[in-house]
């Protein structure tokens, strides 16, 4: 799950021109820590859809990747 | 009489067997509903002759049944027989559907003049040769129609085939005139070959943009470019070289340009109970930009209901499919939004790429260079063909 994630971050990352991470972790901040801004969130909840078939933002906004692991699993 | 009418991938008819095919076999339907080309045209020339209205459905009404009956007719003499009888109609009108691209399909009719106001009939047309690259059921079709009958030119079927079919059509019959959308034009991208006989290239249907201009010089050496702007409601309203209009003289205080859109004068638009009217002026949700140098002329920018919102800016599609299209590896784009949570909509691209295919990254880079970050598509699909609608246009969805 957490590879798979990873690589959805890895392809906004890389079409941002942004280099490309070696891990995620659960408290890190989609936006401070891992660098994305509004377009880049909208572009990844498209990549996770189409990876895991899930709208991690179908009812509330996220903000770490823990809350999106917690969707993902739920 | 030998003269060929049509050659579809199937039929070649000359006018002299249209002539025997319409004294012989004395029915027809007032309704069309046919994917035959030649039973169209074939249509459409009785009511004519019969002074009688017709009414086309197109593809999208299957619920369209034809009302079979038989007439009497005088035999049709020659070629300028044919003409005058179809020139002196006084109860003839036509009855079409808009393709329903921008909301519900809307019954439009249109009396003669109306179809031909932009028909030149003249004997330096007599040996013109016509690509057809058109619905027959839709207004474009009928223009390029009544523009070779009323000339006596061939008209070759050319709309739905493929690429390399299309290009030996245009030499085998001698093309002169070609009408078509530019995505038909660009279908025909990249060709090493060249047509130095094809005499007149027209565009429209669709906003044209001027790298494809350039892209067809090299194919069309020697044709004059024309692009038209016209409507199902209004029929052609306007013509230009490139993309840059002027109102013709005698058109001057009909068409007008009102907080950017262009509006029509009512005079010129065909009947109907469904076109909604702002006093005397129809808007035709076309928003166009004026030359600051010479305020005589203008251009399209983009359809007021096309633009796209991505995060509060609004995104004109035309816009970022140009700058895609200038990227060397694309051959054709489209643009559109898809609804997103996090900013009302996300800007997608389908794209069909020559080999070999860029990526995602290249393209998105590419696209820095003449876009701000909020016009970049975020989703970039690569696709064979890009879907277009039953008129040749890119389908937007």
């Amino acid at each position: 799950m957490n590879t798979r994630l990873l690589q959805c971050i890895n392809t906004v990352r890389e079409n941002k021109g942004l280099a490309l991470l070696d891990r995620i972790d659960r408290p890190m901040n989609l936006r401070a820590d891992i660098g994305l801004d509004s377009l880049d969130l909208a572009e990844l909840t498209v990549r996770i859809e189409k990876e895991f078939g899930i709208d991690v933002f179908e009812d509330s906004l996220v903000s770490t990747i823990g809350e999106i692991l917690d969707k993902l699993e739920s | 009489m030998n003269q060929l009418f049509l050659h579809t991938s199937s039929r070649r008819i000359t006018y002299g067997d249209l002539f025997d095919d319409i004294r012989d076999n004395p029915t027809w339907s007032p309704i069309i509903a046919t994917d035959d080309i030649y039973e169209t045209f074939r249509t459409v020339i009785v009511s004519l002759l019969l002074d009688h209205p017709v009414t086309i459905y197109d593809e999208s009404r299957s619920e369209a049944e034809a009302d079979p009956r038989m007439y009497h007719l005088a035999s049709i003499e020659s070629m300028d027989d044919l003409l005058h009888r179809i020139q002196s109609v006084k109860n003839w009108r036509i009855d079409l559907f808009t393709s329903g691209t921008t909301g519900l399909p809307k019954r439009i009719s249109h009396r003669m003049d109306n179809l031909i106001r932009s028909v030149s009939i003249d004997k330096r047309h007599g040996d013109d040769v016509w690509g057809f690259c058109y619905s027959a059921r839709h207004i474009a079709g009928l223009q390029v129609f009544l523009q070779a009958i009323l000339n006596g030119n061939p008209l070759i079927e050319l709309f739905k085939l493929p690429r390399d079919e299309i290009l030996s059509r245009i030499e085998s019959d001698g093309i002169t005139h070609v009408s078509a959308t530019p995505t038909f034009y660009r279908m025909l991208l990249p060709c090493d070959r060249a047509f130095d006989y094809v005499r007149r290239i027209t565009f429209g249907g669709e906003k044209l943009d001027e790298s494809l201009q350039s892209s067809l010089r090299t194919v069309f050496p020697n044709a004059k470019f024309t692009n038209i702007y016209a409507s199902t409601e209004a029929g052609t309203i306007l013509n230009a070289e490139g993309s840059w209009f002027r109102v013709r003289p005698e058109l001057t205080g009909k068409i007008r340009i009102n907080n950017d859109e262009l509006q029509i004068h009512k005079s010129l638009m065909g009947n109907s109970d469904s076109i909604e009217l702002d006093g005397d002026w129809y808007s035709s949700g076309d928003i166009v930009e004026i030359d600051p140098d010479d305020p005589g002329r203008f251009r399209f920018k983009y359809r007021k209901n096309e633009m796209i919102n991505v995060g509060g800016f609004k995104v004109n599609p035309h816009e970022v499919e140009d700058a895609l299209r200038r990227h060397p590896a694309v051959r054709n784009a489209q643009v559109y939004g898809s609804p997103n949570r996090i900013t009302g909509n996300i800007l997608c691209c389908r794209i069909e790429a020559t080999e070999p295919r860029p990526s995602e990254r290249d393209i998105r880079a590419f696209l820095e260079d003449s876009l701000t970050g909020y016009m970049i598509p975020r989703i970039i699909d690569f696709t064979d063909n890009l879907e277009t609608t039953t008129t040749g246009k890119l389908r937007r969805t």
